[in-house]
C-alpha cells in the first residue's frame, strides 16, 4: 500500500531589495533578517532546531516545520512585522520581508528538496501578484513584512480559529500564478485591510510605471540610457530563489522613447 | 517648509491688560491715567499673581520612542485586543476604556500594528471640540488622546461629534484613540466605537518585560521563583504591576539590590516596613540622613553627610539651628558602614575606587521614593524645614556640576506629584524669583518632577507660559528655560518649541546658552528629531537675532553632526540642507561641520550601518535643488580634504562613491 507522507507546515522568507543595499551592507541585511525571522519564531513557540527540509536561498530560506506549528508560523509574522518596524524606525537600510506559509504531505529529507509543495511555497513567494501588492503597499504605509498564505494552510490554520494574531479579517484573497501554480490565496499586508490589498492587486502596471515613490522592491532592476537614448527596462525576476533548477523566470523587456512614458 | 507658518509664534497684542492690582497701587492724588499707563508699560509683569490660563496647541508632541519600544518588546494583549484593533480599523475611531488594563500601551500598539509612521499624542486637558482645530496631516497620523477624564467626555462624544471625526480621519487616512480613564461609559452613541479592554495576566506582563530586558525565556521561572507570586502579583494587580517586579528582578540579577530586599519590597502590603522603620529609628540623626539619602540618592557620600548634618541641625532646632543644651558629641559612636545600614542605604561599587566618588544608594528599591512620600505625609510639621533645606543643600552641598544632582533636584518635584497638593506653586515660585542659579535650577527641577502629575501640568504650563515674557524678570525666565528641558520638555515638544522661542527675545547670553541646552535636552527623545529639524529652520529664517543664534547654535545636535551617525528621513530633507546651508554660511560653525563629517565617514569605515548614514546625508545633500548649497559644499569639502588628505580619506570615499551615482544618473 503506498501511504502519503505526513502533512507539514512550509515556511518561506525573502529579503525584498537586499541587492540595492550597498554592498558592504548585504550580509549584514542577511544576517539580521535571519536574526529577527528566528526571534519571531521564538516568540511564538517553535523550535528552529525542530525544522527540516531546510534550503537557503540566498537572501532567505524555506523550510518544513510540524503541522502543529502551522497557526504560530502564521502569528509569527505579526510578531516579525514589529521587530521590522522598530528596527526600521532607527536604522538603515530598513529591513522588509516577504513570507509564504503553506501546509502540505512533504517526504522529509536531506537529499535535494525538490518536491511539490516545496516548489509551491516557492511559487508563493515569488508570485507576480504577492510582489505587487507589497511593492504598492509603499503607497499607503512602510513596507515591513507582506505575508502570503495558501488556500490550504488558510482554511486549516485561520478559518479554523487556530491563529492568535493574525484573523480571518487581516487576510485579503488574491489570485496568484506562476508559472505552473495558479491558486488561490491569501495575503496579510500590515496596515491594510482585504478591500485594499485586493485593490492593489488588481491595479494594471501602467500605475506602477507613474509610481513616485521609490521601489520597495526593485522589480526594475535597472534604467539604462543607452547611447541613442532608448531606455531599457526589465520587468521580471533576475533574482531570487534559483535553487531548482536553471532561472526559467519570465523576463520581458519595453522599449521606450525618452518621454514617452510619462 | 509648508509649517513656516503654522509653528511661527502667533504676534504679541499691541498692548498687555493693566493688572488691578497695577491699577489699585496708582490712586494716589489726582489719578490722570497716563500715569497709570506709563507705570504699567515699565513694570515687570508679576507672574506668580498675574498667570493667566493659556491655550496650548492641542497635539503635544510624538509618543516617546521608549513606550513604542515597549509596546514591541515587552508587551501582552489585553483580552478584547483584537475586537479593539478591528473597530479602529475600520472606524477610524476607538474609545478605549477599562482601568488599570494597561490602555495606554495598547493603543501605541494598535498604531503599530496598523504599521502607521507617526503618533501623537493629544493634550488630555483640552476639550473635545477642539480636534475640529486640527490640521490635516502630511501622512497617516494615529492620534492618542489619553487619559482623560470619563464622564466629562462621554457626554460630549454624540453620534454627531464621532462622524465629523471620521470624516476628517478618513480624508487624512488617520486614526483616533480615545482612551478613557473610567469604567462607567455606557453610552448608546459610542457604543459602535467602544471596547473595553481585559487586563492581560501580569505573571505574562512580568515574563515580557524580563525578556526585553534581555533576560532569556530559560531563567525566567527561576528569577520569578525568588518571590511569592501570589503575594507579588495579587490577582488584582495592574499590568504595570508585573513591570515592576520584572524590573526589580533584572535590578537584583545584576546585583544592585539583594534578592531579599526585593522579596520584602514585593512582598510588602502598603508603607509598612517604611512606617516600622521610622517608628524604630526615633532618633533625628538617624531619620535626617535617611531623609538625605532619599533626596539625594545618587548623590557622592559626602554630599550626602553634608546634607544630613544640615537637617540634622535644622531638625532639632528648627528656630535657630542651635543645639541647646550643647552636649559634646562622641565621635567614635558609630561608623560609616554602621549609621548607613541603620538607614537601609549602603555605598554603591565604584570603578576606580579612588577617583570615583563613592555613591550612597538605599538597599531597597523605591524605599527613598516611599520613605519621603511617609514624611510628607504623616509628619506635615516638617515640610517647610524640608523647603528651607533642599534650598540651602542646592545652594551649598549639591552643585549643579555635581553627579546626581539632576535626579536630586527633581525628588521634591516628584514627591509634590505624588502629593497632589492643592497649590502646588507655592512651593516654586520663591526659588524661581530668587536671582541664585542654584534656586533658579531647583525650581525648574522641581517643575520637571511635578509635571509627573497630569493634574498638574496645566498650572505649570500657564507658568512657563507667563514665565517666558520678554518682559518678565529674568530669574523667571531662567526658570523656564531650565524647566522646558528634561522629560517636561520631552513630553510636550510643541510646547516647549514655542516658548523657547519667545525666550529667545530679549534674551542674555546666559539665557541663550539655557535655551541651546533645553533643545539638545529635547533632542534626546529621538522622536522629537523630525520637529526640531523642522523648527529650527523657522527660527533660521523668521526669527531674531537671537533665535537665529540659538538655531544656528543648535544645528550641529540636530543634524547629529558632533554625535552618532543617523538617517534622515525624507520629510526631514528640505530642514536638513536648509541647516547645513545655513551652517556653511558661519566661519565657525562651517569648520565643525565639515569636521563632524569628516568623523562619521571615519565611523563608516569599521560600522557599515554609520557608512550608509554617511552617503545617505551625502546623497541628500548632492541632490539637493539649491545649487549654491551644492557649490559651496563642494568647495568646503574639497579645502578639507586638501588640507589634510589621510584624516579625511574616508570622507574622500564616500565623496567619490557619492558623486559616481550622482552623475551616473
Amino acid at each position: 500500500m503506498n501511504q502519503m507522507p505526513t502533512t507539514r507546515a512550509l515556511f518561506g522568507y525573502d529579503v525584498i531589495g537586499s541587492s540595492s543595499a550597498d554592498d558592504d551592507l548585504l550580509d549584514e541585511v542577511r544576517e539580521l533578517a535571519t536574526n529577527f525571522v528566528h526571534e519571531a519564531l521564538g516568540h511564538v513557540g517553535i523550535d528552529t532546531q525542530g525544522r527540516v527540509n531546510y534550503s537557503p536561498t540566498g537572501d532567505g530560506s524555506l523550510a518544513v516545520y510540524p503541522e502543529s506549528d502551522l497557526p504560530a508560523l502564521i502569528d509569527a509574522a505579526y510578531f516579525l512585522q514589529g521587530k521590522l518596524y522598530l528596527h526600521n524606525r532607527t536604522h538603515r537600510p530598513a529591513i522588509k520581508l516577504r513570507l509564504s506559509v503553506h501546509t502540505a504531505p512533504i517526504q522529509v529529507t536531506q537529499d535535494d528538496n525538490f518536491q511539490r509543495p516545496t516548489i509551491e511555497l516557492a511559487r508563493l513567494l515569488d508570485a507576480a501578484a504577492f510582489k505587487q501588492i507589497v511593492l504598492r503597499m509603499a503607497r499607503y504605509r512602510p513596507v515591513t513584512v507582506g505575508l502570503v498564505v495558501s488556500d490550504q494552510a488558510y482554511r486549516v490554520a485561520v478559518k479554523g480559529q487556530h491563529t492568535q494574531r493574525l484573523l480571518l479579517h487581516d487576510f485579503g484573497e488574491v489570485e496568484v500564478a506562476n508559472k505552473e501554480f495558479s491558486e488561490r490565496c491569501w495575503v496579510w499586508a500590515p496596515g491594510l485591510d482585504a478591500e485594499r490589498i485586493r485593490e492593489l492587486s488588481q491595479q494594471d502596471q501602467a500605475a506602477d510605471r507613474d509610481e513616485q515613490t521609490p521601489s520597495a522592491e526593485p522589480i526594475t532592476s535597472s534604467a539604462e540610457q543607452s547611447a541613442s537614448g532608448v531606455t531599457t527596462t526589465v520587468n521580471g525576476n533576475m533574482r531570487g530563489n534559483n535553487f531548482i533548477g536553471p532561472n526559467s523566470g519570465t523576463i520581458t523587456a519595453h522599449y521606450q522613447q525618452p518621454g514617452m512614458h510619462q | 517648509m509648508t509649517e513656516t507658518l503654522e509653528r511661527a509664534e502667533p504676534a504679541e497684542p499691541e498692548s498687555q491688560p493693566a493688572s488691578p492690582s497695577a491699577a489699585a497701587g496708582n490712586t494716589v492724588g489726582e489719578n490722570s491715567g497716563v500715569v497709570n499707563n506709563t507705570y504699567n508699560n515699565f513694570a515687570p509683569p508679576n507672574p506668580e499673581e498675574d498667570v493667566d490660563e493659556i491655550t496650548t496647541d492641542l497635539v503635544d508632541g510624538p509618543i516617546p520612542a521608549a513606550m513604542v519600544a515597549e509596546a514591541v518588546e515587552a508587551f501582552c494583549h489585553p483580552g478584547e485586543y483584537n475586537k479593539a484593533l478591528r473597530i479602529l480599523r475600520e472606524r477610524k475611531v476607538l474609545v478605549l476604556c477599562g482601568v488599570s488594563t494597561g490602555r495606554t500601551l495598547a493603543a501605541v500598539r494598535m498604531f503599530i500594528d496598523l504599521n502607521l509612521e507617526t503618533f501623537q499624542q493629544l493634550d488630555p486637558l483640552r476639550p473635545l471640540s477642539d480636534f475640529s482645530s486640527l490640521k490635516k496631516p502630511a501622512a497617516s497620523t494615529g492620534y492618542l488622546w489619553d487619559d482623560l477624564t470619563g464622564n466629562e467626555w462621554a457626554t460630549g462624544l454624540t453620534g454627531r461629534t464621532l462622524s465629523g471625526f471620521v470624516r476628517f480621519l478618513n480624508e487624512a487616512d488617520s486614526f483616533l484613540i480615545i482612551a478613557l480613564s473610567s469604567d462607567d461609559v455606557r453610552h448608546a452613541y459610542i457604543d459602535a466605537y467602544l471596547t473595553e479592554l481585559v487586563a492581560p495576566d501580569t505573571a505574562d506582563v512580568a515574563k515580557a518585560h524580563l525578556s526585553a530586558r534581555g533576560i532569556p525565556c530559560s531563567r525566567h521561572s527561576e528569577l520569578l521563583s525568588q518571590v511569592d507570586l501570589n503575594k507579588a502579583l495579587p490577582g488584582y494587580s495592574r499590568p504595570n504591576r508585573g513591570a515592576e517586579v520584572a524590573r526589580q528582578l533584572a535590578e537584583a540579577d545584576r546585583g544592585l539590590y539583594d534578592f531579599d530586599e526585593v522579596k520584602e519590597n514585593l512582598h510588602r502590603r502598603q508603607d509598612e516596613d517604611v512606617k516600622a522603620w521610622f517608628e524604630k529609628n526615633k532618633d533625628v540623626q538617624i531619620r535626617a540622613l535617611a531623609i538625605s539619602i532619599a533626596f539625594l540618592e545618587g548623590c557622592p557620600y559626602n554630599a550626602v553627610v553634608a546634607g544630613a548634618k544640615k537637617l540634622e541641625d535644622a531638625l532639632k532646632n528648627p528656630e535657630n539651628q542651635e543645639i541647646w543644651p550643647y552636649r559634646p558629641p562622641n565621635l567614635f559612636w558609630e561608623s560609616r558602614g554602621d549609621r548607613l545600614r541603620r538607614a537601609q542605604a549602603k555605598q554603591k561599587p565604584t570603578n576606580y575606587r579612588h577617583i570615583d566618588p563613592e555613591r550612597v544608594a538605599f538597599t531597597r528599591p523605591d524605599w527613598g521614593q516611599r520613605l519621603l512620600h511617609y514624611v510628607w505625609k504623616e509628619h506635615e510639621r516638617i515640610r517647610p524645614v524640608l523647603h528651607t533645606w533642599l534650598a540651602d543643600v542646592s545652594r551649598n552641598v549639591v552643585s549643579r556640576s555635581d553627579m546626581g544632582h539632576d535626579e536630586a533636584m527633581t525628588r521634591f518635584g516628584t514627591l509634590l506629584a505624588q502629593a497632589a497638593e492643592p497649590d502646588v506653586m507655592r512651593w516654586v515660585w520663591k526659588w524661581a524669583i530668587d536671582p541664585s542659579e542654584d534656586l533658579q535650577s531647583l525650581a525648574a527641577m522641581t517643575l520637571r518632577g511635578m509635571s509627573e502629575n497630569s493634574s498638574y501640568v496645566k498650572v505649570i504650563k500657564n507658568h512657563l507660559h507667563a514665565w517666558c515674557n520678554p518682559k518678565a524678570r529674568t530669574s523667571y525666565r531662567m526658570t523656564a528655560a531650565l524647566a522646558l528641558g528634561g522629560a517636561f520638555g520631552r513630553s510636550q515638544p510643541e510646547f516647549a518649541l514655542l516658548r523657547l522661542r519667545r525666550l529667545t527675545k530679549n534674551a542674555t547670553e546666559l539665557l541663550e546658552f539655557e535655551i541651546a541646552a533645553a533643545i539638545r535636552s529635547l533632542l534626546m527623545e529621538p522622536n522629537n528629531r523630525s520637529m526640531i529639524l523642522s523648527t529650527l529652520p523657522i527660527w533660521l529664517l523668521e526669527g531674531g537675532r537671537t533665535s537665529r543664534r540659538v538655531a544656528l547654535r543648535c544645528a550641529l545636535d540636530a543634524l547629529s553632526l558632533n554625535g552618532n551617525t543617523i538617517s534622515f528621513s525624507d520629510n526631514d530633507s528640505a530642514a536638513v540642507r536648509l541647516l547645513v546651508a545655513a551652517l556653511l554660511e558661519d566661519g565657525r560653525l562651517r569648520r565643525r561641520a565639515i569636521l563632524g563629517l569628516t568623523r562619521w565617514a571615519a565611523t563608516g569605515e569599521f560600522k557599515s550601518e554609520s557608512s550608509s548614514h554617511v552617503l545617505g546625508l551625502l546623497r541628500l545633500l548632492f541632490s539637493s535643488p539649491d545649487d549654491v548649497l551644492i557649490r559651496r559644499l563642494s568647495f568646503y569639502l574639497r579645502k578639507a580634504l586638501n588640507e589634510s588628505p589621510q584624516k579625511t580619506a574616508p570622507l574622500r570615499n564616500a565623496l567619490s562613491q557619492v558623486l559616481k551615482e550622482t552623475s551616473d544618473v
